[in-house]
């Protein structure tokens, strides 16, 4: 008697394994060798009888749910039938049991898991949590879309920067500065200017590709006066010169504007506050002018960039 | 009085609320007697009378006059004021049962609703506060009722003892939208909020097993979140509950809840909340039962235009408050089968021509 029992139940989780077996290989589009489905049919022919007690749907069930582990006990499985009829034939049960005796009923409960662990489930926890109706909404709308869409447009977006970046670096480093070459041919003194900017950029005393500048900059400011003058006039006509030619050839856009203004020196020259200062504000006409900016700085939560900014615009402030 | 002959007149105790509503939102008059009056305790209950009350909170200038057995009421309404209230409501209903009458005032209010409402959050008779915040509130939206509209559930409080408390927000509106939502869609999503407060948080997780036993076999996006309140927030008396939503594609919203029961164990609440939606679901439209009122009220609210709804069946209520609305506004809907080739089944469609109801009450910014 026992022993019958035991084969029965052998069987039968034989039986599920082959089952849970068959979606495992399902699940990599390989086709199911036939005699493994062959040999399993026959095992339900040759136990149709045990199967189709064992088979009951309800006992399937206990064996994945696990809340319910005693079938005699807990009345939940009384009601589950109901709902198991329906939805013997449907996507959830083992498609490979088309032997229409036994049909073994197994229940992918690694998709459950996963469903229950999800990668998203924070950001759709969130969502459905919060308090603001919008957002719960907008995650029933908007949370697929976006991630489909950020998926693609997070990645373009990145090799864009990355690809940026990469041509700016390149166009500092070895197109402008590239007077570094030794296939130039370059006198020592210009080689020397050369590597002393680069040095300088990579101080980071002067902005990337402005390094050489600098240096010829300082040098310049040694010269006489009469010199000085002569040069920096040269230069001005030069520049606006280049402003011309790149306006005649379409080239120029008042959104760079930056790039043709006269660089370095003349921008530095900062207009020095006269008088009484409060530390904050203008004073001027017995009058303390405070900016919305000022005001909110010192009412609490000032923005840090804010804080930064101050720093570097008014050195004099600093000084005292 | 003077008033009392153009007042609207009605019996019994039954759909007081939305009785109620209809008279602040239109303006007119209401005079209810016959309020239990062979009762060993006739007249008013006092989650009634606080409801009254709160209706006088929210409003400015309304007058109500209670008979001095308590079976007769007047409301004489005023204007939706708004603003921020604070009330606390009787432990005999749960804050639902207010909640539900405000929401159908607050986007017409004189200025946005801040109102804190105490008691108890979740109970058996009416809406519990997760399925106002998931399931009603989003309602409000497809009347462009968006911005600003929030729920925060600060405690929670379970019956008998309550001792929950909420927040809602509510933005003005000038004029609803008009409603055409004829497509009720395929369910593609199933969501869940399982609590348990004073009691072992197990037993929500418990009932997300159970529910998941059952819902899991029909699609597999299915998130039943488990949300944890202690200490304070957790109220004074032990109580569990789940509530579920589903919703379709087309963004229709089915819900059920179940709560705890003496004496029955948190798996078989969460099968009776599972079937409750699979048989709200089975009834089909873009509405489910316990939403209809809300929506067809907006749907006589909305401009003056033609709106269209699919619902199920009508509920009793809804159908008494299509009568009321009638008295009211005027207005009566147009039913008729959704798909005329079988009308026993795929629901009915709802239209009405809007009143083009205005917020005079807004103030001009």
């Amino acid at each position: 008697m026992s022993s019958t029992a035991d084969q029965d139940e052998q069987q039968y989780l034989l039986q599920l394994l082959q089952a849970h077996g068959q979606i495992f290989l399902g699940s990599f589009d390989i086709p199911v060798p036939r005699p493994r489905k062959r040999r399993r049919t026959d095992e339900a022919d040759s136990n149709v009888n045990n199967a189709s007690k064992v088979e009951d749907h309800t006992g399937s069930e206990e064996e994945w749910t696990g809340f319910a582990n005693d079938p005699s006990d807990s009345d939940d499985d009384k009601d589950f039938p109901s709902f198991d009829d329906g939805s013997n034939d449907d996507d959830f049960t083992a498609n490979a049991t088309n032997s229409h005796h036994v049909p073994v009923v197994v229940f992918d409960n690694g998709q459950k898991r996963t469903n229950s662990l999800p990668s998203g489930s924070k950001t759709g926890l969130k969502a459905f949590m919060s308090s603001k109706v919008s957002k719960l909404t907008q995650d029933s709308r908007g949370i697929q879309r976006r991630s489909v869409r950020t998926l693609d447009d997070e990645d373009e977006e990145r090799t864009n920067v990355e690809n940026d970046a990469e041509l700016r670096r390149l166009i500092h480093t070895k197109l402008l500065s590239g007077s570094l070459n030794p296939d130039l041919d370059l006198k020592p003194a210009q080689r020397r200017k050369a590597l002393e900017g680069r040095l300088l950029e990579l101080a980071g005393d002067a902005k990337l590709g402005k390094g050489e500048r600098s240096v010829k900059f300082a040098e310049r400011n040694k010269a006489a006066q009469k010199v000085r003058l002569g040069m920096l006039a040269k230069q001005k006509e030069r520049e606006e010169k280049q402003l011309e030619e790149a306006k005649n050839m379409g080239n120029y856009h008042p959104a760079i504007k930056k790039l043709f203004e006269p660089s370095e020196g003349q921008q530095t020259i900062r207009k020095r506050q006269r008088g009484l200062t409060m530390g904050v504000g203008k004073f001027k006409g017995g009058v303390l002018k405070l900016t919305k900016e000022e005001i909110s700085s010192v009412q609490g939560s000032a923005p840090p960039r804010r804080v930064l900014q101050r720093g570097n615009g008014r050195p004099g402030g600093r000084r005292k | 009085m003077a008033l009392s002959g153009t007042a609207l007149h009605f019996s019994t105790h039954q759909y007081l609320r939305h009785r109620l509503v209809l008279s602040v939102l239109s303006g007119k008059p209401v005079k209810i007697d016959k309020i239990r009056p062979e009762d060993k305790n006739p007249g008013l209950r006092d989650y009634e009378v606080s409801l009254l009350r709160l209706l006088e909170k929210v409003t400015n200038g309304t007058v109500i006059e209670i008979s001095y057995t308590g079976t007769a009421v007047l409301l004489k309404p005023g204007v939706i004021s708004g603003g921020s209230v604070i009330h606390e409501c009787p432990p005999s209903r749960s804050i639902g049962y207010f909640l539900e009458a405000v929401i159908m005032l607050a986007p017409f209010a004189k200025s946005p609703f801040q109102l804190t409402l105490r008691g108890i959050t979740t109970d058996d008779r009416d809406l519990s506060v997760d399925l106002i915040r998931t399931v009603t509130l989003p309602h409000l939206q497809l009347f462009g009722v968006s911005d600003g509209l929030e729920l925060r559930i600060k405690k929670r409080g379970s019956p008998p003892g309550g001792g929950g408390e909420i927040q809602f927000l509510c933005p003005i509106v000038k004029q609803v939208k008009t409603l055409n939502f004829v497509d009720q869609g395929k369910i593609k999503r199933i969501r869940g909020i399982a609590h348990a407060v004073r009691v072992s948080p197990q037993f929500s997780n418990r009932m997300i097993e159970a529910s998941r036993s059952v819902l899991n076999r029909y699609i597999p996006d299915i998130y039943l979140y488990s949300d944890v309140y202690k200490g304070q927030e957790s109220g004074k008396s032990p109580g569990y509950a789940l509530s579920l939503l589903a919703e379709s594609t087309t963004g229709a919203l089915h819900c059920s809840e179940a709560v705890s029961q003496p004496g029955v164990a948190p798996e078989d609440i969460a099968l009776i909340a599972t079937r409750s939606l699979l048989s709200e679901i089975q009834k089909g439209g873009c509405v489910d039962g316990k939403h209809q009122s809300l929506v067809l009220l907006m749907m006589v609210l909305g401009s003056e235009d033609v709106g269209r709804c699919r619902m199920g069946e009508p509920t009793p209520r809804t159908i008494q408050f299509l009568r009321d609305v009638k008295e009211f506004f005027g207005t009566s809907f147009k039913i008729v089968p959704a798909n005329p080739s079988e009308p026993t089944s795929g629901g009915l469609l709802f239209s009405c021509y809007g009143t083009g109801y205005m917020n005079i009450n807004r103030s001009i910014a």
